[in-house]
């Protein structure tokens, strides 16, 4: 039994590496926030890099940035539920050397998590994912087929991204997060990410790399948060040389709960963002 | 270290390696208790001296039983499960008691409440009390003779390995001491049961690593206040999918730890025989963590005085054991909860039965596994939200959220698709009671796919479910 199990386990491994090179799968395969964050990891880490290229490192509030509207080769590590730490030290620990990083300034006392980043380059494993792409979290077949579903019914429908949905705010969220914008954390915590900062930027300049902020539109009233303020105090205080790109106040952005662009309105600011980047 | 990372594959290998040698035939347990601490002592060096306290308590008191005073047999006796259960209750239910009973801020309440929670507590501590009392019955009970050898270096050795064991040691099954020593002796390479073990691994590893791990990516949004908006629908196939993966997670433990233990030449008993298939809630506890449950019924209920006073009592009995079982699960008023309604549903069936209400009130048999399958569905929510209030939330969402908008079909998809293997595994079972040639065919093809699943499939690592028991 062990012997033909094992027969059949090489011959869909081979199968599989064959139709993931030459079957075409280019639509996205994503399954749930972690393992989206994880995609984006890999194609950033094992996908080539074009020079000139810019990098977004930040939280789930950058990852709805859209692409589309800005220079080819842009990545966008805005990962759902992370911080922009993990963001910087995955350039950092990838070798890659963009020519431009912008770090999202929104998020800026969030904890990295340091298990994202161990599972990502577990000895042995990080190697095995590099040489052999199947072993990549974009290509599970549960995320492919779901991938596939979904293109077939868009193309059934025409359904596009941004049902009117999108526009409905969440009240609990905003609540919740009201509440999380209404406290800053003490000093020494404050400057515990502060270095953390720091010797991100640090690292990256003296690599040539150039270093450009970046503050994510939220909602009207979050914006003039107590928490809103001071990160952005941090950047202007710690800064000052560095490019601070942020939208005026006032411009009414729409959001899902208060700090997450509504679909539609993530356009919008890629669009502003992609102005204010040439 | 998890069964499912790169270390654990580094330590196994030459151990298995070690274990089998030729001269090193002697050392066989040796071997085993070195790899066992390495096991153990790997992310927290520190826990390892719980362990060998624990293990020194249990080599002592057993020998003396045995080979002690005589007259001091019961004292030894009482002393060893003592000194169990108080390593228990302070490690485990310490921080509960500076919770409950404390003032916040307190600074006993700090203390207790700051106590870590070493991993695998529960299930060492029961085993080393399965060996005391085994030890203090081996007069009476022919089976448990054998447990506790003359020479008290050799009886520490085994003593050592059969609780240290790594296969077993931090989520079980609980295995007993006449379940693990009378195996004891040199084993042969020629004698691993491959096939077997191969099975045992294989949907072992498929269970936790594709079934589980994927399905706690999606069961997370059973967290306060996520669910709060979310679709009647999407509520109940997340309470379903939750259902499915503590089932696949720590079945899937057990097969792993199973598969281990043949590869090293021991065999263990079912832990998990397809409870999602039990037509009544005593059978859903025959069939579920049954290494437990019979721990429970042997040492605690029978003890107790089982059902033979009758009536009353016995209900008392059940009641008291369902309540501790819970509490054994977790420190939480929740798990006891939990152990009270599985306790009350059990004595509402035993009721049925002896007032002869259960021959006449008689559901098809595939009702009676849906009424089972979801009454122990929507227990589970109470491990999954150890808040009660988080719990009357849920359940308030569940009958009041209908807008459809919030339906997340993305969740809804990935719940149900990793959910097929669990019921399939379950109607596979039902399908093959009677005998199915086809099946020897059809086995390599299945395993194939599995052991391609996890190459290919697996979800995020994470712990094992039980492993905060």
């Amino acid at each position: 039994m062990i012997r033909r199990s094992l027969l059949i386990f090489a011959v869909l491994v081979i199968g599989y590496m064959a139709f993931v090179k030459w079957g075409g799968v280019d639509w996205d395969t994503t399954q749930h926030q972690s393992n989206g964050n994880r995609i984006k990891a890999e194609q950033y880490v094992f996908g080539e890099e074009l020079p000139g290229t810019t990098v977004i490192v930040g939280s789930s509030l950058s990852f709805r940035i859209e692409l589309d509207s800005l220079p080819r080769g842009t990545s966008n590590l805005g990962f759902g539920g992370l911080s922009v730490y993990d963001g910087l030290e995955l350039i950092a620990r990838s070798g890659k050397k963009p020519a431009r990083v912008l770090i999202e300034t929104n998020m800026l006392f969030k904890e990295p998590d340091r298990a994202f980043l161990e599972a990502m380059f577990q000895p042995g494993l990080y190697e095995l994912r590099r040489a052999t792409p199947i072993l990549r979290e974009e290509n599970q077949p549960s995320g492919v087929l779901f991938g596939w579903l979904k293109e077939g019914a868009k193309t059934a429908t025409g359904t596009v991204k941004g049902s009117e949905d999108s526009l409905a705010v969440s009240n609990m969220l905003l609540e919740t997060n009201r509440a999380i914008f209404n406290v800053v954390p003490p000093d020494p915590t404050q400057q515990r990410y502060l270095t953390l900062l720091e010797e991100g930027v640090t690292t990256l300049e003296s690599r040539g790399i150039e270093v450009v902020f970046l503050e994510v539109p939220i909602s009207d009233e979050l914006m003039h948060s107590d928490l809103a303020i001071r990160c952005r105090s941090i950047v202007e205080e710690h800064f000052p040389q560095h490019r601070f790109l942020r939208v005026a106040s006032g411009s009414h952005w729409l959001t899902t709960d208060g700090l997450h662009l509504e679909w539609h309105t993530a356009q919008r600011f890629s669009g502003w963002l992609a102005a204010a980047l040439r | 270290m998890l069964f499912n990372s790169v270390p654990f594959l580094l330590l196994l290998l030459p151990t298995l390696l070690l274990y089998y040698l030729p001269f090193m035939q002697r050392l066989q347990l040796h071997v085993i208790v070195a790899s066992s601490f390495i096991f153990y002592a790997y992310n927290d060096p520190a826990l390892l001296t719980l362990l060998l306290v624990s293990i020194s308590i249990n080599i002592a008191s057993s020998y003396a039983i045995v080979f002690g005073p005589q007259q001091h047999r019961k004292l030894y006796a009482t002393l060893g499960v003592v000194a169990n259960l108080g390593i228990l209750v302070f490690f485990k239910y310490s921080p509960l008691l500076g919770r409950s009973f404390f003032p916040e801020g307190s600074s006993l309440g700090q203390f207790l409440v700051g106590i870590p929670l070493p991993v695998g507590i529960s299930f060492f501590t029961f085993q080393g009390i399965s060996l005391v009392v085994e030890a203090f019955r081996g007069k009476e009970v022919q089976e448990y003779g054998s447990i506790v050898v003359r020479g008290l270096a050799r009886h520490a050795l085994r003593i050592a390995a059969f609780k240290a064991f790594f296969p077993q040691l931090v989520a079980g099954p609980v295995v007993k001491a006449h379940e693990f020593l009378p195996q004891v002796r040199t084993k042969y390479f020629r004698d691993i049961p491959w096939n077997s073990a191969f099975a045992a691994l294989v949907v072992g590893y498929f269970l936790k690593m594709v079934v589980a791990d994927n399905l706690k990516d999606q069961t997370f949004w059973i967290t306060f206040p996520y669910f709060k908006d979310m679709h009647s629908l999407t509520l109940v196939v997340l309470l379903f999918g939750y259902s499915m993966q503590i089932f696949a997670d720590f079945a899937g433990y057990s097969l792993i730890a199973i598969g281990l233990a043949q590869l090293f030449g021991y065999l263990f008993p079912d832990n998990f025989n397809f409870p999602y298939i039990s037509t009544s809630f005593a059978e859903f506890w025959r069939r579920w963590h049954i290494s437990l449950s019979t721990f429970l019924r042997e040492y605690l209920y029978i003890p107790l005085g089982g059902n033979r006073k009758g009536g009353f009592h016995t209900y008392k009995n059940l009641m008291l054991t369902m309540v501790l079982g819970g509490l054994w699960h977790g420190a939480a008023w929740s798990y006891a909860v939990w152990g009270f309604f599985h306790g009350l549903v059990l004595v509402v069936e035993r009721l049925m039965k002896d007032f002869g209400w259960s021959t006449r009130i008689r559901l098809p048999k595939a009702l009676q596994m849906l009424f089972i399958f979801s009454s122990v569905t929507l227990a589970w929510l109470l491990f999954k939200l150890p808040d009660f209030d988080h719990v009357i939330a849920y359940m308030r969402a569940i009958f009041s959220n209908m807008r459809i908008g919030n339906l997340q079909p993305l969740i809804l998809f990935f719940v149900l698709l990793f959910s097929i293997p669990v019921v399939a595994y379950h109607l596979i079972y039902l399908w093959t009671r009677t005998p199915r040639p086809v099946m020897a065919r059809i086995k390599p093809i299945i395993y194939g796919i599995m052991l391609f699943l996890i190459l290919v499939n697996s979800g995020g690592g994470a712990s094992f479910i039980y492993f905060q028991f």
